[in-house]
């Protein structure tokens, strides 16, 4: 998923979406129909159902194709704008996200080397900054216990082994 | 008496002190999920999934159903006190709830929507016991063709009928059925789309996929709300008593209509409980004596789309209990929890293990008065929940979602798939491609085309098996009825648009 590119754009979020996935339709079904079937006697085999979805999906990518030039068409004619998009999301609410996801990444690759009560404690130290400036004490004081708390109580209560990672457990 | 006799049977199971623990303990964390903003009961259940193979079946359903249930009753704590909804279901109780709620009687508030829910909870729950049997010993008939065309018609029904655009829930459907086929065929032992990745062999669980599309893009909503607004105070628990008779009489008839609203609106597939509580809130106003009311404050906006609620929810359990089929993407995830279990709903369970069934049900009715007791003496301390700082409570979410995933089978190649899921979850709200039907067409992917083959098998490659079977040629007539009603209405709606 691509960023919208500006509303008066040709390349809309919904024109790009139905490109795209015409292209990987496309490319899906071609390696589909080259996969070498199992010769057991069957009405259908296991490619007819992708590539009857595949053959829908780019069916209905082009309804939304379509469907996205007629409703670009209206404010032509007249209409107030459109009252679909509420605000435009600011380029400080994408780094905003984008810093959610980049510690959500980094915690998935510590999570198993490093362990999860420290990568725990770094995740929600790093998340509760996002949102609220500051108040680091009373961050750690929640963090550190709370990631103590539920690594035993997965690991010994729930019995779901959890990555114990460089800590001496 | 067949009736009564699998009603008792159903009590004397429920009542064993485990099954009542594992019920109170539903209860209690579904109220939870339903207060804190960002995790609904679809989610709740996801993260759960992994962390309960231990205890016994019965057990472990009758606290989901507690969950699944419960969950309606904390969404009105949060809408009401806080004005933003715990779940879409609750956007509705917002209205008036919230209002209330500034007018000093939150406590009438909290008090109306916890009386209206355990109302249409219960009275649900007898209209579960007295559907139950005829359907499931129609189903009893279904053969794979029939099943084949039930599925295809509750897909039908979701992709185009609970969504603003028909065209992109088709769109949606049609990833999630895709995303479905991935991994191993199981009849013929190929594997599809896994592109040399062993991970996909197993194909795409379908908690990876509901926990991302679901809790992560729901707090990277919350992130960028937070961003530009800030935090939000709640408001006190207001009020001197809890309820007047003046106000539950006022509050009486909503709850009848809402409960039968939303009973028959949930058990149709595709609709789900939220256009249930849009529903009751019209009709509310409609039949009002003072419409103007409405939004200021009326105690009826709160008691009819929380009666509303609760019925839709427990009639979404009809067809997967009686059929083994969902008709929302909570349920989907429902049935998804019990394939984990070893259970296959529908209605073969009814005849090989009576006792489960019933129990379950009859769980239902005791969930649903700890839960009055929960949320209504007992509010004040979920409210405190409210004041766990956004920051640290999103952060939490975020970890809990993280253990879910991970936990599924050890692979920090899932909990990739769920931040790639979550991405493109934000853009799909952004975007009003409906998630519901994306993760409903993941569930029901592979018992649809199980069904297509195993149909066709039956008849020696016969397609015209599908039409030939009288109820096989009434779903399929319905599914194309019910897609080309919402066709022209799109379309009709498109041209005074425009």
């Amino acid at each position: 998923m691509k960023e919208t590119g500006g509303k008066k754009s040709l390349f809309t979020f919904d024109r790009i979406v139905a490109l795209s996935s015409i292209l990987i339709a496309l490319f899906l079904i071609h390696n589909e129909y080259n996969m070498p079937n199992p010769n057991i006697q069957q009405t259908i085999g296991p490619s007819f159902m992708p590539i009857a979805i595949l053959v829908a999906l780019i069916f209905s990518a082009l309804l939304i194709l379509v469907t996205s030039f007629r409703i670009i068409r209206k404010p032509e004619g007249g209409e107030a704008a459109p009252a679909e998009p509420p605000a435009k999301t600011t380029a400080g609410q994408y780094k905003i996200m984008a810093m959610v996801i980049l510690g959500l990444l980094v915690y998935a690759i510590m999570l198993v080397p490093v362990g999860f009560i420290i990568s725990t404690t770094i995740l929600i130290l790093w998340q509760a900054q996002l949102f609220q400036r500051g108040k680091w004490i009373r961050n750690l004081v929640v963090s550190i216990p709370f990631s103590i708390i539920v690594y035993y109580l997965f690991v010994h209560v729930l019995e779901v082994m959890l990555p114990m990672g460089i800590l001496p457990l | 008496m067949d009736l009564w006799a699998n009603i008792s049977l159903g009590f004397s199971q429920a009542i064993s002190l485990q099954n009542l623990a594992y019920c109170f303990i539903g209860a209690l964390y579904g109220t939870v999920i339903g207060v804190l903003p960002g995790i609904g009961p679809l989610v709740g259940i996801s993260i759960l999934l992994q962390v309960q193979d231990e205890q016994d079946d019965v057990s472990a359903v009758v606290m989901l159903a507690g969950i699944y249930y419960g969950s309606a009753y904390g969404g009105s704590t949060t809408s009401i006190l806080v004005n933003t909804p715990g779940e879409s279901s609750a956007v509705v109780t917002c209205f008036d709830g919230y209002q209330m709620a500034v007018q000093g009687r939150a406590k009438a508030a909290l008090a109306t929507a916890a009386i209206g829910s355990f109302f249409a909870g219960t009275l649900a729950t007898v209209a579960i016991m007295l559907l139950a049997m005829p359907i499931a010993r129609l189903g009893i008939k279904f053969t794979p063709a029939e099943y084949f065309s039930l599925l295809l018609l509750a897909l039908t029904m979701v992709s185009t009928l609970a969504t603003e655009s028909p065209v992109k829930g088709l769109f949606t459907t049609l990833v999630g059925l895709l995303l479905a086929t991935v991994g191993m065929d199981l009849q013929t032992g190929r594997v599809r789309f896994a592109f040399g990745s062993h991970w996909l062999i197993e194909g795409v669980d379908f908690i990876v996929v509901a926990i991302g599309l679901f809790a992560i893009s729901e707090v990277l909503v919350q992130a960028e709300r937070i961003q530009k607004y800030g935090l939000q105070k709640r408001e006190q628990i207001s009020g001197h008593y809890w309820i007047t008779m003046q106000e539950l009489k006022q509050s009486f008839l909503p709850y009848v209509r809402g409960t039968v609203i939303g009973f028959l609106v949930g058990v149709l597939p595709g609709a789900g409980s939220t256009p249930a509580t849009f529903f009751s809130y019209a009709v509310e106003k409609k039949s009002s004596k003072h419409p103007e009311q409405f939004g200021k404050g009326a105690i009826e906006g709160v008691a009819g789309p929380e009666a509303a609620n609760n019925a839709a929810n427990q009639g979404a359990l009809v067809p997967l209990l009686t059929l083994g089929i969902p008709g929302s993407a909570t349920t989907a995830v429902m049935l998804g929890a019990f394939m984990i279990y070893g259970i296959q709903p529908g209605p073969l369970l009814f005849e090989k293990d009576p006792a489960f069934v019933w129990t379950i049900i009859a769980s239902m009715y005791i969930g649903n008065v700890i839960l009055l007791i929960l949320n209504l003496p007992l509010v004040n301390v979920f409210a405190k929940l409210l004041d766990l700082p956004a920051a640290l409570l999103f952060s939490m979410v975020l970890t809990f979602c993280t253990m879910g995933v991970y936990s599924i089978r050890f692979a920090v190649f899932d909990v990739f798939l769920m931040i790639i899921f979550g991405i493109v979850g934000y853009f799909m709200r952004k975007h009003d491609y409906p998630a519901a039907p994306l993760l409903l067409a993941l569930v029901l992917g592979e018992m649809m085309e199980q069904g297509l083959r195993r149909a066709l098998t039956l008849s020696n490659g016969d397609w015209t098996v599908f039409v030939t079977r009288p109820i096989s040629l009434g779903l399929l007539s319905v599914t194309v009825l019910s897609m080309s009603y919402s066709v022209i209405k799109y379309l009709r709606g498109k041209k005074r648009q425009a």
